[in-house]
């Protein structure tokens, strides 16, 4: 056997070395590649401002949306997602990665942590600006405008012939009944009446009055949107009208409810549609 | 082998190991050159709110009661000041714009700026990093009851977030 050299000994050993050299150089370049590919922050990057141009959308539209939000190319539910302080937060481990979007301080915003989901779902009602995970879409319901309204001031409850609708919306909001003929004085009156004639309606008259219009027809929609969600109505209309009497307040409405209607499903979303109107 | 050829083999291993980090350091660069994080909507976000101010029944966009609907190409004069009520971007404030309404003589009817601390530090002290969108379109200005042919000129100014 041919012994070797120490020339060749220290070849072998530089020729080795500079394997494990490449080698290493090789397999550190290859995990540097690696962990940019498996970082999660482009996605989230690229998932708040998606989410906060579509926040800005939704609050730009001029009539009532429902909208699905999901991505095709990325997995949505590997992230939560909440709607805070003006910003879209993507939150991995409890680190964030934020966007700022445009809220609208003149709607009622609900926004719902969302977590574990394919989807989050945003409604656009007007007034209510929605982010919940994926339910059943709402009905079209009524968008009514931006009216300061500071205090409800005198609440008297009117009726054309006495009707058990009147006593209750009276008995709910704790207000004055007067037959509609005697009321000489009120801030915002609700004159109720059972229609005989429909099934299932909700009429809701406001005055064509342009100095009132604008305030009732806020009230209205309330009413309607609210009332509309207890599901016992099929159809709801506000109608603006000429009738004098609504010009009796600053703030009228003339409530025709069909007779097979629940009188509560009435009464009682008057009176939140009452606190709602004021904020 | 002789010790003077051994250092000599030894010297030579301090070009190699100088060369190979350079090209190490190539790569890193190559890599991390074409791994973008930067996404630049600064753009879409200025042309949005544009469209916000227009479309959103919070803008400056005639509100018929009647109808219940808005109407986006009559501006209400009346809704200038609702602006600054309704638009809001919380601390971030990288949003500010200027909206000139004027008639058809170039005679100015309105003014308002949204976002006032934004707007006059950005525009007017000129400063730099910021996306300007300047647009002008024909509208019917809608003052009091009477209703103006003019022009709605918007200068919108949005500081990019990294």
């Amino acid at each position: 056997m041919r012994k070797i050299g120490k020339k060749s000994q220290h070849e072998i050993m530089f020729i080795v070395f500079q394997l494990m050299m490449i080698a290493a150089i090789f397999a550190s370049l290859m995990f540097y590649v690696g962990s940019l590919k498996n970082q999660t922050l482009f996605k989230k990057l690229a998932l708040s401002r998606d989410l906060a141009l579509v926040t800005n959308i939704l609050y730009a539209a001029p009539g009532n949306i429902d909208y699905t939000y999901s991505t095709t190319n990325l997995n949505f539910s590997e992230f939560e997602y909440n709607l805070k302080d003006q910003l879209v937060q993507v939150i991995e481990e409890g680190r964030e990665t934020v966007y700022p979007y445009g809220d609208d301080l003149l709607f009622e915003t609900v926004f719902r942590k969302i977590s574990g989901s394919n989807t989050i779902q945003f409604q656009n009602t007007g007034y209510l600006f929605l982010s919940r995970k994926q339910r059943e879409a709402k009905p079209d319901l009524f968008k009514c405008p931006y009216v300061e309204a500071k205090d409800k001031g005198k609440v008297v409850v009117g009726f054309y012939n006495e009707n058990p609708l009147a006593n209750q919306i009276a008995a709910e909001l704790k207000a004055d009944k007067e037959g509609v003929g005697r009321i000489t004085t009120a801030d915002t009156l609700i004159i109720a009446d059972i229609d005989t004639e429909t099934y299932g309606i909700l009429k809701i008259e406001i005055p064509a009055n342009p100095q009132f219009i604008k305030q009732s027809r806020k009230l209205a929609s309330l009413i309607a949107n609210n009332a509309f969600e207890r599901g016992n109505i099929d159809y709801v209309f506000i109608i603006p009208s000429t009738n004098n009497d609504l010009n009796k307040a600053k703030t009228a409405v003339y409530i025709k409810l069909s007779k097979d209607a629940p009188i509560i499903d009435i009464s009682q979303p008057i009176s939140k549609s009452l606190e709602q109107w004021l904020k | 082998m002789k010790k003077g050829l051994l250092s000599f083999n030894m010297m030579m291993w301090i070009p190699r190991i100088i060369f190979m980090v350079i090209v190490v350091f190539s790569i890193v660069l190559l890599v991390a050159t074409y791994f973008k994080l930067e996404m630049a909507v600064s753009e879409a976000e200025n042309e949005l709110f544009i469209q916000r101010l227009l479309y959103s029944p919070h803008g400056i966009s005639f509100y018929d009661p009647y109808s219940n609907r808005i109407y986006p190409g009559i501006i209400d004069l009346d809704n200038l000041d609702l602006l600054n009520k309704s638009i809001f971007y919380g601390e971030q404030k990288h949003i500010g714009a200027k909206l000139s309404i004027n008639d058809l003589n170039n005679s100015l009817l309105a003014e308002r700026v949204y976002n006032d601390i934004v707007y006059r530090r950005i525009a007017q002290e000129g400063k730099g990093g910021v996306d300007v969108l300047r647009k002008s379109l024909y509208v019917i200005v809608r003052n009091e009851s009477r209703q103006i042919p003019g022009t709605l000129a918007m200068e919108v100014v949005l500081i990019p977030k990294g």
